[in-house]
């Protein structure tokens, strides 16, 4: 080691008479920019370092050309990436917050929507709020039809209506439709002569 | 063929043809609509839809009053005016108090007398009614 470090003073004393060659320069270069210095020549790191990267940017100032040319769009390139993937990300996120609203709203489907009540002339239509109601009402309806219809399959039982009957009751049915159609004072005589009197 | 009746005839084909979607129970229809516009008539309106289809599946109104007993005439007296276009009818009397049922196609209308001026209506109309012929 000590002979690489006497070799290392001579090229140094060299490079500063300005004797060395581009290689022996090169070859001070990399043992500056290494760890393994000898405490007595490590007051010429920053210099070597100056050598190395500073003078060149000074160099490329004077001459008018960019600093490290290469060098912008190395680093342009990861920022361009960065862009891209925050874009990406953001896609992601308003997709997924779309998604999850969307299935949000067909989950949360509501069978009693458009229902209502109105109590002392106040119309509340919030379903979550009057769902008690809704299902009392449900409850009622279909009670007073089932009784309804339990009672109808009675009467038909023991006073069936014959198929003429439900013709005729279809026919006078349809007359009344077309009577309903005329002004009040002309639905009599209209009535009269439907059924032909 | 005597000219009046071929003028009866002309006048049923043109009327008739205008007529096909009227409704049977025009009087009880309006009637339930002016209730709910009435403050001191309790309605309820449920819309029932189908979880599977979303479809509406059935209607149901509901409608509750008191100490009105001008209303409770004029439900009895809607009833009867359309009694003729029902399908059904079931009419009973208990303690001199009405229930009246009515079908007309896929609605029916169902009336009940609770006390003096007291009543309650429902009216429910299915997408598609399952006739008892």
């Amino acid at each position: 080691m000590t002979d690489r470090y006497k070799y290392m003073e001579d090229l140094l004393n060299r490079f500063f008479s300005g004797e060395t060659s581009n290689e022996e320069e090169r070859e001070l270069y990399r043992f500056f920019a290494g760890e393994d210095i000898p405490a007595h020549l490590r007051r010429y790191k920053p210099v070597f370092s100056y050598f190395e990267s500073g003078l060149e940017k000074e160099l490329n100032l004077l001459t008018g050309e960019p600093a490290e040319a290469a060098e912008p769009f190395r680093r342009a390139m990861p920022k361009r990436r960065i862009r891209i993937a925050a874009g990406m990300a953001a896609l992601a996120l308003i997709l997924s917050v779309a998604a999850l609203l969307f299935l949000r709203k067909a989950n949360a489907f509501d069978p009693y929507e458009g229902s209502y009540i109105v109590r002392s002339g106040v119309r509340i239509t919030d379903t979550s709020l009057i769902r008690p109601e809704i299902e009392a009402t449900i409850q009622k309806a279909l009670q007073q039809e089932e009784r309804a219809n339990r009672l109808l399959l009675s009467l038909s039982a023991s006073n069936p209506e014959t198929r003429i009957e439900q013709i005729q009751r279809r026919i006078n049915r349809q007359n009344e439709e077309i009577i309903n159609r005329f002004p009040n004072e002309m639905k009599e005589s209209i009535r009269r002569i439907i059924e032909n009197k | 063929m005597k000219t009046r009746h071929l003028i009866a005839a002309a006048i049923l084909l043109i009327t008739g043809s205008l007529s096909a979607n009227l409704p049977a129970q025009e009087t009880l229809k309006a009637l339930v609509k002016k209730c709910e516009s009435m403050d001191n008539v309790n309605t309820s309106v449920v819309r029932n839809r189908n979880k599977q289809t979303k479809k509406l599946e059935k209607e149901i109104i509901s409608l509750n009053f008191s100490n009105n007993q001008a209303l409770v005439n004029e439900f009895i007296a809607a009833f009867e005016k359309d009694k003729l276009m029902a399908d059904k009818e079931i009419e009973g009397k208990n303690n001199g108090k009405k229930t009246l049922f009515y079908r007309f196609g896929d609605t029916s209308y169902s009336f009940s007398q609770l006390n003096e001026g007291s009543a309650s209506v429902s009216v429910i109309q299915k997408d598609e009614y399952e006739y008892e012929e």
